[in-house]
């Protein structure tokens, strides 16, 4: 019989509230919450190439939240290997940093079935070269649909992030902020939904695709002085979290000593 | 001056949230509750009926001496009662701004069971049941309960919602403890204590405030319990003291 992990599912309504969801949340020692946006399946090797160690240093000493995506993908050749996306981050960094709370949001795009490897979200084993279940090294996952037989389009995530994001920021004194790593069309289409909120947004430059465009886009960034661009190390990413406030000052003598000891 | 109107929270604005009798509380209102620097939270329940201006004062006193130091979140009935001279009748549901008010940490949150169709009177001061009491402008937010947006709730009508919230405190945001205290009160704080002592919360019942809360105390069964306290009015120090003792105050 195949072992599959499965975390504490919520299953929610568009519109509905997400009380016990956003009420966890606020049992972070540091109330900030962070959204990772961008690739999954179609990121270049050169991106991928340190993507998980330069955040995992980056992050380190994190105690406030983290929503994302909530996803793995897998080959259909080869179900047992994980293809990187941006979504294996956050479990590393719940990982390396025991006090932070993670939250993964799925929209139901599709029907949902549990097979031998999880849930899957979308894709299916017999047609495609990759498909994608729940990541199973996390505690809690929303599921977002807009009923039984009504599937919703993948924008969903991200407005269901921005909404908890906002209830957080606004009843219960959250900051956040929105990190972008390559992505796609939904990447940018959240880009431009948090920055016009007037929310904290970081660009990571050199990472590819529709976030790199952004970075390169002088009259975007010239109108949104709240969206801030960091190269693609460890060292600018860490200096960007604390400078933002996603990291206690405090913990910047720990950056020194991780960069002296390289 | 300030008169019976005038908003006396700490963010110097009451937020008014409504929600259906059937749903969840919303994120919105269980979020402020978070706000509170320890997290524990006191429910206070009861009524007046019968007692003197001066009683009431009193009654203010107590809990003021009595929750010193507080810093939870402490909530009661969203309404507040006036006199025909525009003057506050003093209830319960002062206590959670007066403890705030002297307690920065703590946060006051008020739930009502909307009873009647609310209405505006005089120059725009909103009335919201028969007897013409209005909401509580001490408390941070308002959570009212609502059968429909035409129907009526009794003055239980909340307490669905608000038990609901009390456990989806202590389950996701890890309060640490949950009590109710009771003062005087009719059917209604009855029905609130039960509650609270079969839910496993402390509940502390105040001796000599009167009605409900003296009712329960003679029953010799009921505070066998090992979850029901007896404080004495005039003796503040013995609930600063019971509250220490049950981890809602920390010193």
């Amino acid at each position: 019989m195949a072992e599959i992990t499965m975390p504490r599912l919520y299953i929610k309504s568009q519109g509905e509230d997400t009380t016990k969801l956003a009420l966890k949340l606020t049992t972070v020692p540091h109330r900030v919450i962070v959204r990772f946006t961008g690739g999954c399946g179609l990121m270049h090797p050169e991106h991928v190439n340190n993507l998980y160690q330069m955040f995992i240093a980056a992050f380190h000493g994190f105690k406030g939240a983290i929503i994302f995506g909530g996803t793995r993908m897998l080959l259909t050749a080869d179900p047992k290997t994980v293809k990187p996306g941006i979504t294996e981050i956050p479990p590393l960094i719940k990982k390396a940093n025991p006090q932070c709370q993670i939250l993964g949001v799925i929209p139901k795009t599709q029907d949902l079935r549990i097979c031998d490897f999880g849930m899957i979200v979308s894709g299916e084993p017999d047609h495609d070269d990759f498909f994608t279940v729940n990541h199973p090294d996390i505690d809690e996952l929303l599921i977002v649909q807009q009923s039984v037989d009504i599937e919703v389009h993948w924008e969903t995530e991200f407005e269901e992030c921005i909404k908890l994001t906002d209830a957080l920021r606004t009843f219960a004194n959250f900051d956040s902020l929105l990190i972008s790593y390559n992505g796609g069309g939904i990447t940018a289409k959240e880009i431009e939904a948090t920055a016009e909120l007037g929310w904290p947004v970081l660009l990571i430059d050199n990472s590819g695709r529709k976030t790199e465009e952004y970075c390169r886009n002088a009259a975007f960034l010239s109108n949104h002085l709240n969206v801030h661009v960091c190269d693609n190390t460890a060292s600018a990413l860490r200096y960007s979290l604390i400078r933002l406030g996603m990291i206690a000052d405090r913990h910047l003598q720990v950056v020194h000593a991780t960069t002296r000891h390289g | 001056m300030t008169s019976a109107r005038t908003v006396t929270s700490q963010s110097r604005r009451t937020l008014i949230l409504v929600q259906d009798f059937a749903q969840n509380v919303p994120a919105a209102f269980a979020l402020l509750g978070s706000n509170a620097r320890d997290k524990v939270a006191l429910r206070i329940t009861g009524g007046c009926s019968g007692m003197s201006e001066s009683d009431k004062s009193d009654m203010l006193r107590f809990f003021e001496l009595g929750m010193r130091g507080f810093a939870g979140v402490c909530w009661s009935g969203g309404t507040r009662a006036i006199n025909q001279d525009g003057s506050i009748n003093l209830m319960v549901t002062e206590v959670p701004g007066v403890i705030a008010s002297s307690n920065p940490d703590c946060v006051a949150l008020g739930t009502a069971p909307r009873t009647d169709i609310m209405s505006l009177r005089g120059e725009s001061h909103l009335v919201f049941d028969e007897n013409g009491a209005t909401l509580n402008p001490s408390h941070e937010a308002i959570l009212i309960v609502q059968d429909g947006a035409d129907g009526r709730l009794g003055w239980d009508g909340d307490l669905r919602a608000y038990t609901q919230l009390m456990e989806q405190w202590k389950t996701y945001a890890r309060f640490s403890a949950l009590g109710v205290i009771a003062w005087n009160g009719g059917s209604v704080t009855k029905k609130e204590i039960i509650n609270s002592a079969e839910h496993g919360w402390s509940t502390i019942l105040v001796a000599g405030s009167g009605r409900a809360a003296d009712e329960m105390i003679a029953d010799s069964n009921f505070i066998s319990q090992s979850n029901v306290f007896i404080v004495h009015k005039d003796d503040p120090q013995n609930l600063r003291a019971t509250l220490i003792n049950l981890g809602f105050i920390k010193e």
